[in-house]
């Protein structure tokens, strides 16, 4: 699950107002007055709105409304509260017999009960006195001598969000940020420094590993800030093969490898895992986690206490071998107080590491497709996430990049540097994915530059693939481009004007109710379509490559879009009929053979749904759009469009359903058609 | 009436303190916890399930089922790091279930709710200002009913003091769509109360 903080961006269209509205949206608003926000996020809300009496009044509006359901719901079931009060006498005596059946349960599962609840227990900040009168006394002796007090207690998962929080907001301290770290690596009884510099925005790094020995005798280095690993002598070429397979092995990132968001990516992948807190003196504090799945049997990652900047991770993998990362400098730099040549691309870097007569298979493509299909669905969910699914010209593919070995490839144009630093927190961890992302002045520049000056050739390609065909069935491209649905042209007279007008006499009130629900239903085209791409790329043989976990966070991914499309789809039908008037409807209800097909006859699988969904929803836009917009040649029958729009709007209010439910069963796994 | 259900539970451990404080971690038989667990969890469980259109009677039936599913649950050796949040979950794909199966005894029609609101009039209001009411709850009610199922539920839910994360936990969706289903519900309440 995503935290709201990071879906603050609403879909495209709103992005890109918000990027010219000074002020806050509604989402924001209530997202501070739910304390939805992280912290540095709800003081900037609270700075605007102390200068902003638009924001202010708006936001009062919003507290007025929580207030009124509060009070609404209070009223609705008060008489009904005296009703209930035999119950629990009944209850009481159910769960005796049930007691009494079910008997007391093994020694063991007691033993696990209490060792849970005392783990629960410790978690209470809460301290009950009574309990622990003595270790109270105790701890605050102890406290008083280490000023313990001063370090906050979180959770596991605030300690990561704080982590990530904390990266993001170093990052945006600068204009144009080149991220400045040197590590200390230690796996087995190899140690390495590594030092990176990093361009967050340009998607570019550049590394230099040290080999060391003994008490930190630098044994062999490469002379300078390199990238090409022909430059590397070949002590430290093997190092940092195996250093790379090493971090391979267990799903994480060799790019950065010192990242809470990678932590962060693996520690929500597990279903099981065991989490210990510690505070080590009021500098630093400690997430140990322990789990049996994966390669990785323990992990722990260190951040100051101050600003939750990680510092230190120690791994220890199913197999015994032990890495262990500790950050021995980093800064933010500005791009302009660096030598930026330090950037510069390799050339051929797969000729060249192919010519090494090394055995270390550093370039192994090793990734098998469940791995990428896994990689690539967690790509679609950061992206989801960030509502850049909607219509932004994103899209997904397979390939061998510059690391050598097969990566899901991110690459696309967004709106602006912001939108693009968002894209890039999101998605910053998943392993085995390459960004490439720019914005349009990026995307520009570099288009107008000369071809032989052209450094990331992807993304001018981008560019020109944003007309490219639509993404059919499994393929090593995933087109996420070009399906925006289209912008409304006014070319003709509403067929509903009359109606409008009569409704809406003040042409401002008019305008907006047509605006509104025009947006209504292209945001639920930008639905359809995303479940349309979700439909064309995960056939039943592609989902066979997903674990049972992947499958249900797909599952999700789905019940997701469907369930904004229900809202709009609900929403445009209310607006709409309350345009129809009797002239319009005489025609009566359509006839049972324009009525859809059950799904259930219609689509042996969710696949088939979307596709009817899509199709619907199309008729949705086209004849909303003509009826309240005008879109198109002037409408020769109106109530052959109102007829339309009922029908399309009666067949999504039976398949969305449908659909939701569908994917609500393990569905996936057993398609009930595998040849669709 | 308590204040919302948030105010019982400790900041990320959903299992009532009042439940682990007296029972000592392992001092209190299993049924006694559970009985201590319905006692704090029933009110709030109740009133969720009345506005989620469960009669007075079928929400006592569903609260006792919930809490034997819970008894099963942690005497099979269950999790219990969000009991809270699990007792809403059970309750409410009860709820779906029985709604599913037989037609609503308890609805939020409007004459219900006038009559309602009528009947629980604050008898130290006087005429006018009861009419002022009555004409506000009667526009609150229209523009709820406007809401769709999943808006009125994330209400509702929230109402009861659940964060997004555990809203989304309870009906199996995402945060963000939790908070899109807000801003939406917020949306058309902010308009019908304009209207």
């Amino acid at each position: 699950m995503h935290k709201p903080s990071e879906n603050r961006n609403n879909c495209s269209a709103e992005n890109k107002k918000a990027n010219q509205n000074p002020h806050l949206s509604d989402e924001q608003l209530l997202l501070a007055l739910d304390g939805e926000l992280s912290a540095h996020e709800a003081a900037q809300v609270e700075v605007h709105v102390a200068s902003c009496w638009a924001c202010r009044a708006r936001r009062e509006q919003i507290e007025k409304v929580i207030g009124d359901v509060v009070d609404y719901r209070d009223q609705l079931i008060q008489p009904y509260f005296s009703a209930s009060t035999g119950g629990r006498s009944r209850f009481v005596n159910q769960l005796e017999q049930l007691a009494a059946k079910v008997g007391q349960p093994p020694l063991w599962k007691r033993v696990l009960r209490a060792t849970r609840g005392l783990w629960a227990f410790s978690q209470i900040e809460v301290l009950r006195y009574v309990w622990i009168g003595a270790p109270v006394v105790a701890t605050l002796a102890f406290f008083s001598f280490t000023r313990f007090w001063h370090v906050p207690k979180v959770s596991a998962s605030e300690l990561l969000e704080n982590a990530q929080s904390s990266e993001v907001l170093a990052l945006r301290s600068v204009t144009k940020p080149v991220v400045y770290q040197k590590l200390r690596i230690r796996d087995g009884n190899q140690t390495v420094t590594r030092t990176i510099y990093r361009d967050p925005v340009g998607v570019r790094q550049a590394d230099r590993l040290d080999l060391v020995e003994g008490a930190g005798e630098k044994v062999s280095s490469n002379a300078g800030i390199r990238r090409r690993p022909q430059d590397q002598p070949d002590a430290v070429h093997t190092a940092d093969a195996e250093l790379q397979r090493t971090f391979f092995t267990a799903h994480l990132s060799w790019q950065d490898p010192l990242s809470p968001a990678n932590y962060s990516a693996w520690y929500n992948s597990l279903d099981h895992r065991q989490d210990d807190v510690t505070t080590s003196g009021k500098d630093f504090i400690t997430l140990k986690t322990t789990t049996s799945e994966g390669a990785i049997a323990e992990a722990s990652i260190t951040v100051r206490s101050a600003d939750f900047h990680p510092v230190a991770e120690d791994l220890r993998l199913q197999d015994g071998r032990r890495v262990e990362i500790h950050e021995l400098a980093w800064d933010i730099l500005p791009m302009d107080s660096i030598n930026v040549a330090i950037f510069e691309p390799e050339p051929a870097l797969y000729e060249a590491v192919n010519k090494r007569p090394t055995t270390v298979a550093l370039q192994s493509p090793g990734l098998t497709e469940t791995e990428l299909a896994e990689a690539e669905l967690r790509v679609l969910v950061a992206i989801h996430a960030e509502k850049a699914d909607l219509g932004e010209q994103i899209e997904l593919d397979r390939d061998i990049p510059r690391s050598g070995q097969r990566s899901v490839i991110v690459r696309g144009i967004v709106s602006t540097p912001e939108r693009k630093n968002d894209l890039l927190a999101a998605l910053q961890g998943i392993p085995h994915v390459e960004l490439r992302l720019q914005t349009i002045e990026e995307a520009q520049s570099q288009q107008n530059q000369p071809p032989s000056d052209i450094r990331l050739g992807a993304a001018p390609q981008a560019a020109q693939e944003v007309s490219a065909q639509e993404y059919e069935f499994p393929g090593e491209s995933f087109e996420a481009t070009a399906h925006e649905p289209p912008a409304i042209i006014i070319a003709g007279r509403p067929a509903f004007e009359q109606q409008l007008e009569e409704r809406f006499p003040a042409a401002e009130a008019r305008a907006a109710f047509v605006n509104e629900t025009v947006e209504l239903v292209q945001d639920a085209m930008a639905q359809a379509w995303a479940l349309r791409r979700l439909g064309n790329r995960y056939t039943p043989d592609v989902v066979k490559e997903l674990s049972v976990g992947s499958q249900q966070t797909l599952a999700l991914l789905i019940r997701d879009h469907v369930s904004v499309l229900r809202q709009d789809v609900d929403e445009v039908r209310v607006r709409v009929s309350s345009l129809f008037s009797p002239e319009f409807l005489r025609s009566g209800p359509p006839p049972a053979s324009d009525l859809p097909l059950s799904p259930e006859t219609a689509a042996s699988d969710w696949r088939g749904i979307v596709m009817s969904v899509f199709s619907e929803t199309q008729r949705v836009n086209d004849n909303a759009s003509a009826l309240l917009a005008g879109t198109g040649e002037t409408l020769s029958d109106p109530q052959a469009a109102v007829r339309e729009l009922q029908l399309a709007l009666a067949g999504l209010e039976t398949q969305l359903p449908a659909l939701s439910q569908q994917v609500g069963e393990p569905f996936l796994n057993e398609p009930k058609n595998n040849g669709r | 009436m308590k204040l919302e259900g948030r105010h019982i539970l400790s900041a990320d451990l959903c299992v009532p303190p009042t439940v682990l404080g007296q029972e000592g971690q392992s001092t209190l038989k299993l049924e006694e916890r559970i009985t201590q667990m319905y006692d704090e969890l029933h009110e709030p469980v109740y009133r969720y399930l009345l506005c989620r259109s469960a009669s007075p009677v079928d929400a006592d039936d569903i609260i006792q089922e919930t809490f034997l599913r819970l008894y099963r649950h942690l005497n099979a050796g269950g999790r219990e790091d969000n009991i809270r949040s699990w007792v809403f979950r059970v309750a409410h794909n009860i709820n779906i279930n029985e709604l599913k199966r037989r037609s609503h005894l308890f609805s939020d029609a409007p004459d219900e709710v006038s009559g309602l609101e009528m009947s629980q009039a604050d008898p130290t209001l006087g005429p006018e200002e009861l009419f002022l009411r009555s004409e506000k709850m009667a526009r609150i009610h229209a523009a709820i009913c406007t809401l769709s199922e999943q808006q009125k539920q994330c209400l509702y839910l929230r109402a009861e003091g659940f964060r997004y994360r555990e809203i989304g936990e309870i009906l199996g969706v995402t945060i963000s769509t939790v908070a899109e289903s807000l801003r939406r519900a917020v949306k058309k309440l902010i308009m019908g109360s304009h209207a």
